[in-house]
């Protein structure tokens, strides 16, 4: 009896489920705009070069439809037809004119320019369409490029100025530079050049002078080292040496040990975990089974 | 949108996760793993059938119920006897004096060869149990053959012993064979090699082949 509940609330779930599903796929069908009603105009130009299908159909930026369809028609124009929403419709009306444009960068569109006011236009109309030309285009993107290099001519002719002018920094500058020189070349040597000074120059050697003896007196100290500190630090190593294979002994003594009380707790432990591990499994296919099972089963005799 | 989506799946996940076993769930865990075991032991698959058995015992302690308890070691006990383990039932027959349940104790005496009275044992059995009776081994080999479950098989033709045809016992193989009843399988080849000694080396081959690993 049981079981007829649990087959009642699967089928009760069944059913939830199964709904759910095709309300969300019906939410989600709706918001893509599947269920709303197009309405369909169309225009006519004499080539297709710069129409696809599925081109957007745009309102301040906004888009309202796209082209469904372009065929040519016997007179060797091209029929182009698109399709606008309905909360869009408003914006089609007889004073809306269509435009083609087509930026240096990004895909072309279909603006459409209109107010709203005017009264819905019948379906399957024709609407008038403007093609915009690339070159205006084009002069309005190279338009602060030049204004951008007409700066920069004008920072170099400032720069030649301030070069030219005889009192101007720069000349300074090489006139100080003509004046160490001289000085270099009547002077006997760099050093005076820099310091400007006979005795600066002196006291600069004597202490260059202090600093070879000491680094002469560091070196046979080190020497010395070499002698006193070298054999006690190898002894030192030697008996570290010692000690070391004194723990590796003992180490190798205390392994059986350790591995025996190894045996005793953990694996113990590991035993148990694994036979826990066993019963939940259990549980759970016990569990999985009952689901999955369409009646109880029965103990019979072989 | 998201959120009526998200809602959607957690409620169908809460739903699904709600599902409770019922109180008795004990009696079909033990149901099931005794099947279980008597389906791994025909397969020769020792120690899943072990574990199995053990695992239906120990849902039945949950549930104390000796009857049923006893059903199930008396069930292994009729598997276990034609391969020559546990010939004696005797863990059916420390709970025996504890169930007052005829059939039990005539089914136990069936199993043992020994005298019964037919009526109380399990329908398959009834005309197979007379006809033995009445020593009339032709319709005992054509029950035999007739019928379907390969465990009660089993045990008519260990029943049947030197009275089993080589007919009946070629059915059985073939019936073992299809289930994937190894250990089963082998013991009626080797029941079929004495039967037929011209065959025997053939049979014998192919029992050591089964037997390899």
């Amino acid at each position: 009896m049981h079981y007829d509940k649990m087959k009642l609330s699967v089928g009760i779930f069944m059913i939830i489920l199964f709904v759910s599903i095709s309300g969300f796929i019906y939410l989600l069908l709706d918001a893509k705009g599947v269920f709303e009603k197009h309405f369909r105009y169309y225009f006519v130009t004499e080539s297709a070069a710069s129409f696809s299908v599925g081109m957007p159909v745009k309102f301040s930026g906004f888009a309202i439809g796209s082209i469904e369809k372009i065929e040519l028609l016997d007179d060797g124009e091209v029929k182009i037809t698109f399709s606008i929403t309905q909360k869009n419709r408003k914006w089609i009306n007889k004073y809306t004119y269509l435009m083609l444009k087509k930026p240096l960068i990004g895909s072309p569109h279909i603006e459409v320019l209109a107010t709203s006011g005017n009264g819905y236009l019948q379906p399957n109309s024709k609407l008038p369409i403007i093609i915009t030309d690339d070159v205006n285009d084009l002069v309005d993107k190279l338009e602060p490029v030049v204004a951008r290099l007409l700066n920069i001519i004008k920072n170099i002719e400032t720069l030649t100025n301030e070069l030219v002018a005889k009192d101007s920094a720069f000349h300074k500058t090489l006139d100080n530079l003509e004046h160490f020189s001289a000085k270099l070349a009547y002077n006997d040597s760099l050093l005076t050049s820099l310091t400007g000074n006979k005795k600066s120059t002196k006291s600069f050697i004597r202490s260059l002078y202090q600093i070879e003896q000491t680094l002469k007196n560091i070196n046979a100290i080190s020497k010395n080292l070499h002698k006193d500190i070298i054999t006690p630090t190898s002894n030192t190593i030697l008996s570290l040496h010692q000690i070391l294979i004194d723990i590796n002994q003992k180490l190798q003594t205390l392994n059986p040990l350790v591995k025996s009380l190894g045996k005793g707790q953990d694996i113990q432990q590991l035993k148990q975990s694994i036979q826990t591990l066993i019963y939940k499994s259990n549980i759970l296919m016990d569990k999985i089974d009952t689901l999955t099972t369409k009646s109880p089963q029965k103990v019979n005799l072989p | 949108m998201k959120k009526y989506f998200l809602f959607f799946v957690f409620s169908i996940f809460f739903l699904s996760c709600s599902f409770s076993p019922p109180p008795n769930q004990w009696r079909n865990d033990a149901a099931r793993s005794y099947n279980l075991y008597i389906k791994h032991f025909l397969q020769n698959k020792i120690i899943p059938a072990k574990e199995d058995l053990q695992r239906a015992k120990d849902a039945v302690k949950m549930g104390g119920d000796i009857s049923l308890l006893a059903t199930i070691t008396l069930g292994a006990c009729a598997i276990e006897t034609p391969f020559g383990i546990n010939t004696n039932c005797q863990e059916f027959q420390r709970l025996l004096p504890l169930i007052h349940d005829q059939k039990l104790s005539n089914y136990y005496q069936f199993i043992m060869k020994k005298n019964t009275n037919y009526t109380l044992l399990p329908n398959n059995y009834k005309n197979f149990a007379k006809t033995l009776e009445e020593n009339d081994y032709q319709t005992a080999n054509t029950l035999t053959l007739k019928e379907e479950n390969p465990s009660s098989k089993l045990i008519m033709i260990y029943l049947l012993g030197e009275k089993a045809l080589p007919t009946t016992l070629q059915n059985a193989q073939e019936v073992f064979a299809q289930y994937g009843y190894k250990k089963a399988l082998i013991y009626a080849l080797e029941l079929l090699a004495q039967k037929e000694p011209q065959k025997a080396s053939i049979i014998q081959k192919k029992i050591t082949i089964l037997q390899s690993k």
